[in-house]
């Protein structure tokens, strides 16, 4: 990759998380200019990089993003929700092409239909909102794009779509209808060049003839001539037709640079068959159809292709019969089994009139593509047929909810986002339901509804127009659809069915309110101080280099620590003691140089928690947006630091822990309202430094964990066994979420249950030396609290001295040393125990944990040395042999086979050049 | 000798390929980060024979960089050139109107670069 390629990505990157936050600070204050203006040049200046290199498709949803923005900007579109969500999709999308762009090189045709679909959609807004209110929709609308069929989800059976295939010549459909049986897609490609495509020195013609499959072209006219004065001959007015065989991605690959241009539809093959010519004249063929109706019911087709051939022979290829009877060879040859397609072209031999394929093909897969058939014929005969059963059954279902919805009472202002949901989905049913001269109706109803603020003219509204002939229809048609309904439209939708549709129209309702209601309560807990971060100079460092800073420094602290040492032997070997003293003098100003300096490496890698931090705004929305849940996120202390390495193991956890809560811990909101809590959750997300550590803790208000219920699950997962599910306190039984192979969902959910449970985040925390405690009370909320170390570069370090070895003891293990007289150690049951201030404190030999022979030793007044560790909750003695010094080390994890060895954390080098082993006292056990 | 261009833009990426465009043609580039910092740069005693600038940029934009530059003593007939996506006609007449010398609009290929540059650099 080149090195202008990943400045490109890395800067990609910063500038898609800038306007992803920006998006948010803008969802609480939509007014901001100054935010507007900023999001609109990340955008923008993105869009300038991305044309820098060949990736069309991301250059192309970043200039929509970029003219939608600039209209945002200048205040000709408003800014919304749904604008926001649609940014941050073409965003998403943008960064998932840095990623494919940064693992292959380049990005695949794949992804041109997606993002010629995100540009349609951003432009769609931008076209929409101008439309509704301002003055220069004209730049826009000079550049239609059209909708490639691969957006609207491609039908088995195309939509009858009016294409002129009768232009068509016979030979070349012929051809075409041949290699689609042959298995090849048959494509109809309408290409329509933009007007100035000259100028970008596009050559259509050449264009449209190199598109791959090719068995028919065309070109008309866009529209009629001007007369030749008034022509610029510059312009390209023109489209191209194509038929071809060849596969939707190679075209899309083909057409990749301008997919808004082109409009690609499947033809049916059987579309082709349209016999033509001359429609009078040639014998009768009366007696033909009646025989080759005989023989293909008695299943001899052979019979009927000879007697159209002989038929053939005698008749004027001119005619219509003629050809006619060619398609029916073709058709006898190609697919001798369709006798409905072979029955219904040899009718049309007596009617004259060419087949309706697509009623055939209707009829013979009904249940294929119903919904698109029923939708497109009733467009296309204005009248409403019949729907299918299980779309009748939906569509009363969805009325059902309305009604309920519209039935219950409103309170805030903002429900009145409700009416205006429950409006714009009945008028999606009478569209659907091709019912769609009716939907002014509604909207009139609505807006009625909207300005007294009450539900009583569109539910009337309802009641009159929709009760009994959708419903009813249902019911006829589907039983089950009845009591749905029934259920559904109860006034308090009690019912489980009721229950979930009302939660979807209140979730619909809540969105929509946010759209009409600037002052919307909800935050996401962005600050002020954000902004100023944002600004900070900052240069980008490769981590390696840091590292290889950090190994360095440990050598230096290594290096000097070997001088005292040096002193040492110049005033006991050399007898020189001037020199011991300036090499004394020599060592302390080294040694504060090289303290200073670890000290600037380690606020290198120092980072702020808003790193972590900053993705939760974006994930809470998201989350709590799909779950139907309310959820206000409060961040705290983001500018609180630690090392990077913490930091980033922090990440993961968190996140699991949010979805977990989210997932879990908020209720929904007329749960919450129901126990009395105000209906938008808050979930605080807090980091303090508490001396030398970071913590981290997590609050929601949700409905807390109930121990009763972990018990009973902990119980069932074997993890406790009778007499501890008596005994265990519910403190004890909370933190059992944390045990392996524990998890309480009941049901898999895509969001949290990945399969992994608290277990896994607790081993994370515990990988980086940190600690996670969890309080929870029913019903009230849940706090989970993680601390961490704020570096973990040096490491404090006891030594102690066993079996003439010098062994290190993580400082933070060690609780304290004693020295025990040996009459004071007792044997219980075959181990040591002495009381230390009242408490029992096991002992164990350092020396036999690590399968060393020798008896520990004891001092002169014969005591031992005993250093208490934690070990979990516990203390336990350690017997060593003596005491030594505490020191800053710089730990080395064990590498290799050593690495197996769960007894020691990893070694240090001493300033004398010796190695020090490092115990780990959890692993000695 | 060789001419030397500043390059003014907020985007690294397009510093770094506008930079090595000119440096492959033999001139010698400055590069600031947006009009403030090209200005303190500018007001140093610093003076390169062309300035190339963006207009769309944080704290201080293209425009207002034209502005004082052209305020600054000596720097009168120093050419400027806008290197920007913005195609809007009146931003670029705005540009004209306080000094610039030309715009050219990004993506822009080398060769056009170059030749901009030789029409208004002078002994380019």
């Amino acid at each position: 990759m080149s090195p202008l390629l990943e400045q490109f990505l890395s800067e990609a990157r910063d500038f898609l998380q800038g306007i992803g936050e920006k998006l948010m600070q803008l969802e609480n204050a939509p007014d901001d200019v100054e935010l507007m203006t900023e999001l609109f040049r990340f955008v923008h200046t993105l869009k300038g990089n991305s044309g820098l290199f060949d990736f069309p498709e991301m250059t192309r949803v970043l200039h929509a993003g970029e003219d939608l923005m600039d209209a945002v900007r200048n205040g000709r579109v408003a800014y919304s929700q749904q604008l926001a969500d649609r940014l941050l999709d073409a965003m998403d999308f943008v960064g998932m092409l840095c990623d494919e762009i940064e693992a292959e090189g380049s990005i695949g045709a794949a992804y041109a239909a997606d993002s010629a679909r995100l540009a349609e959609s951003l432009r769609q807004l931008m076209a929409s909102a101008e439309k509704a209110g301002a003055v220069s929709a004209i730049e826009e609308a000079a550049t239609p794009l059209v909708l490639t069929a691969a957006a609207a989800t491609a039908p088995l059976l195309a939509p009858k779509v009016e294409l002129p295939l009768a232009e068509i010549p016979e030979t070349a459909r012929m051809a075409a209808y041949r290699s689609a049986r042959a298995g090849n897609p048959l494509h109809w490609l309408s290409y329509s060049p933009a007007e100035e495509c000259f100028f970008n020195g596009d050559d259509p013609f050449f264009q449209a003839r190199q598109t791959p499959g090719v068995v028919w072209g065309g070109i008309v006219a866009r529209a009629p001539w001007p007369p030749l004065a008034a022509m610029d001959a510059y312009r390209c007015l023109l489209d191209f037709r194509l038929l071809t065989t060849a596969p939707r991605a190679e075209i899309d690959e083909y057409y990749r640079y301008m997919p808004e241009q082109i409009k690609l539809l499947p033809v049916s093959p059987l579309a082709l068959v349209l016999p033509q010519g001359d429609p009078n004249g040639g014998p009768v063929y009366e007696d033909l159809v009646v025989d080759a109706l005989r023989n293909l019911r008695g299943g001899d087709v052979s019979a009927v292709a000879r007697a159209a051939r002989a038929m053939l022979e005698l008749s004027n290829p001119d005619l219509w019969l003629s050809s006619a009877l060619r398609w029916l060879l073709l058709l006898i040859e190609c697919e001798p089994d369709n006798h409905p397609a072979l029955a219904a072209l040899i009718e049309s031999l007596r009617s004259l009139q060419p087949v309706d394929w697509y009623l055939l093909e209707q009829s013979a897969t009904p249940a294929v593509g119903a919904g698109t058939a029923a939708g497109a014929t009733e467009a296309a005969a204005g009248t409403a047929s019949p729907l299918a059963a299980e779309e009748a059954a939906a569509l009363a279902a969805i009325v059902a909810a309305q009604r309920a919805i519209l039935s219950l009472p409103l309170g805030a202002p903002w429900q009145l986002g409700r009416l205006r949901a429950a409006g714009a989905a009945l008028a999606g049913c009478l569209r659907a339901s091709g019912r769609g001269e009716a939907v002014h109706e509604v909207e009139t109803a609505t807006a009625q509804s909207l300005a007294c603020g009450s539900a009583q003219p569109l539910s009337d509204w309802l009641a009159h127009h929709f009760a009994p002939a959708a419903e009813s229809a249902a019911a006829a048609n589907h039983p089950s659809a009845s009591a749905v309904a029934t259920a559904a439209a109860r006034p308090v939708a009690t019912a489980s069915g009721g229950a979930n549709t009302a939660s979807d129209g209140d979730r619909e309702s809540s969105s929509g309110r946010r759209a009409d209601d600037a002052e919307s309560d909800v935050k996401f807990g962005r600050r002020a101080e954000d902004a100023a971060a944002a600004g900070v100079k900052s240069v980008k460092v490769d981590q390696a280099k840091i590292d290889r800073l950090m190994n360095l420094i440990g050598e230096i602290v290594v290096a000097k620590n070997a001088l005292p040492y040096l002193a040492g032997r110049a005033e006991t070997v050399f007898g020189v003691r001037e020199l011991a003293r300036e090499i004394k003098a020599q060592y302390a100003v080294i040694n504060r140089i090289a303290e200073e300096m670890q000290d600037g490496i380690m606020q290198i890698r120092m980072m702020p928690v808003s790193f972590v931090f900053q993705r939760f705004p974006r994930l809470v929305r998201d989350i709590s947006r799909k779950l139907g849940k309310e959820v206000n996120l409060v961040l705290e202390g983001e500018d609180t630091e630690a090392d990077k390495n913490i930091i980033e193991a922090l990440g993961d956890p968190l996140v699991h822990i949010v979805r977990n809560s989210l997932d879990h811990g908020f209720e929904l909101p007329e749960l919450r309202r129901a126990a009395g809590k105000p209906p938008a959750g808050t979930l605080t997300i807090r980091a303090t430094q508490e001396s030398d550590r970071v913590v981290i803790e997590i609050v929601d208000d949700g409905k807390g964990i109930d121990p009763a219920v972990i018990k009973r699950k902990a119980y069932e997962k074997g993890l406790i066994d009778e007499t501890a599910l008596e005994r265990i306190s519910d403190q004890e039984a909370v933190n059992l979420v944390f045990a392996a192979g524990f998890s309480t969902a009941e049901v898999v959910s895509d969001l949290s249950g990945r399969g992994v449970g608290m277990d896994v985040v607790r081993t994370a925390i515990e990988k980086v030396n940190g600690a996670i405690s969890l309080e929870s009370q029913k019903g009230k909320g849940t706090r989970l609290r993680l601390s961490l170390p704020l570096s973990m570069a040096v490491t404090n370090v006891m030594i102690v001295e066993s079996d003439a070895q010098i062994f290190g003891v993580p400082m933070d293990c060690v609780v304290e040393t004693v020295r025990v007289p040996r009459a004071d150690i007792r044997s219980i049951k075959k181990s040591l125990t002495t009381v230390l201030r009242g408490r029992i404190i096991p002992l164990k030999s350092t020396n036999a944990l690590l399968g060393l022979a020798a008896p520990p030793l004891a001092n002169a007044e014969d005591e031992l040395a005993v250093l208490v560790v934690r070990l979990g909750d516990e203390s336990v003695g350690l017997l060593v042999d003596d005491f030594r010094e505490t020191v800053d080390i710089i730990l080395k994890p064990m590498a290799g086979v050593l690495a197996g060895l769960p007894a020691y954390s990893g070694s240090a080098l001493m300033g004398d050049g010796s190695v020090l082993m490092v115990l780990n006292i959890k692993g000695l056990f | 000798m060789a001419k030397t261009i500043m390059i003014v833009d907020d985007s690294a990426t397009m510093l770094m390929s506008v930079k090595a465009t000119l440096e492959m043609n033999g001139f010698k580039v400055e590069t600031a980060a947006d009009g403030e910092a090209a200005l303190s740069k500018l007001k140093t005693g610093f003076k390169p024979d062309l300035i190339i600038t963006d207009i769309n940029m944080p704290r201080m934009g293209g425009l207002e960089l034209i502005k004082n530059v052209k305020a600054l003593p000596g720097f009168r007939f120093v050419p400027i050139l806008t290197l920007t996506t913005e195609s809007q006609a009146a931003k670029r007449d705005e540009g004209k109107r306080l000094g610039a010398t030309g715009w050219l609009v990004k993506p822009v290929s080398g060769a056009d670069l170059i030749k901009v540059i030789k029409q208004v650099v002078p002994g380019a």
